[in-house]
């Protein structure tokens, strides 16, 4: 009969189920943020857009599917078109998602992340946490500034 | 007389009648304006009149309210993330680049969510980006009579929050002469100095 080690045999299982964990990064990982901000509003605001820099350094497709904070009850990806002169605003239901190697601009006038029913109206001294989620579930947290 | 000169002389009377009554349809004066203040078209369509508003500290405001300035009338809610503020901040920028000229003006926010946006906080939000622009709200009524006036498109999205709804509305800045008569119109992100521009246009 062959005994079985079952200390190394718990290793090699181990180190088996690893594997798939390490070979695919989670798309938190891979999702570049930079210069984001939000405005200083007035006290009586109660809703907010802020704009960031988005880039995918990795090989799969990110997809970006909720956000979340602690300043606002609600928050959501949101576009804006205009169109003859009216302004129309409406929630991204699918989320954003960008394709390897690309840039994406949450911006003035164009994309944002939506925020609703402020409860803490931040000032510019405030430090200010916006969570993202994406579709692995994974998350990646970022510090926006106020102007 | 015969028949065929009398003939010819009732004719002739009828022309001079007719003549006559053309004359004084073309000479009469018409009625005279007395509610609403002339609103000059653009391309057929006129823009501007009548409107009774609200102000946060309990004043009235109307369109023969600043009867010696021109105004800028732009209009937007609170709630907007976006596109009110920026209108706001070029407006207060384009002011601030005519220096004393800018006295010429008054500026004014008009909300078109009265619903949530009461007179208080309408003038609170505006006073955080420049105190010399006047927030305005009022009644339902009041508001569609001015949304009515100045032709804006205003819509409310269907299936949303009835808290936290945002609403589709035009986004242009409206220059008005002392009269309430309209002058021009610009986009709400045209940039500071184009809007200083516009503005400049019309300072007596």
């Amino acid at each position: 009969m062959i005994k079985i080690n079952f200390a190394k045999f718990s290793l090699v299982l181990c180190s088996l189920l690893a594997v798939p964990t390490i070979a695919s990064a989670q798309m938190s990982e891979n999702l570049s943020i930079s210069n984001a901000w939000m405005p200083a509003l007035p006290p009586v605001a109660k809703s907010a857009a802020i704009y960031m820099d988005l880039e995918n350094i990795g090989e799969e497709a990110l997809q970006l599917v909720a956000v979340k904070t602690d300043i606002a009850e609600k928050s959501e990806f949101h576009t804006m078109k205009m169109e003859n002169g009216i302004m129309r605003m409406m929630e991204l239901e699918k989320g954003i998602t960008l394709e390897p190697d690309s840039r994406y601009h949450l911006k003035q006038g164009g994309d944002h992340v939506m925020l609703f029913n402020l409860t803490n109206v931040p000032s510019t001294s405030d430090n200010v946490t916006l969570t993202i989620v994406f579709k692995d579930k994974s998350e990646k947290n970022v510090q926006i500034s106020v102007k | 007389m015969s028949n065929s000169v009398l003939i010819k002389i009732i004719i002739s009377l009828l022309i001079v009648l007719a003549a006559a009554v053309a004359l004084l349809l073309y000479l009469d004066p018409g009625k005279d304006e007395t509610q609403s203040p002339p609103s000059r078209a653009v391309s057929g369509v006129s823009i501007g009149g009548a409107y009774t508003l609200e102000t946060g500290d309990g004043r009235t405001i109307t369109d023969q309210s600043f009867p010696e300035k021109l105004k800028i009338v732009y209009f937007g809610y609170t709630f907007c993330p976006d596109v009110c503020r920026v209108g706001l901040l070029n407006i207060s920028a384009a002011l601030d680049l005519l220096g004393e000229a800018a006295d010429q003006y008054q500026p004014l926010f008009v909300t078109i969510d009265p619903t949530r946006d009461t007179p208080k906080i309408v003038s609170e939000y505006v006073d955080y980006y420049d105190d010399r622009i006047i927030g305005l709200s009022g009644s339902q009524q009041a508001i569609d009579q001015i949304i009515k006036a100045y032709r804006i498109y205003v819509a409310i999205p269907p299936n949303q929050d009835p808290e936290n709804y945002l609403v589709d509305h035009s986004a242009y800045i409206y220059i008005m002469d002392q009269d309430g008569t309209f002058l021009d119109v610009l986009d709400h992100d045209a940039s500071p100095d184009k809007i200083a521009a516009s503005f400049r246009k019309y300072i007596k």
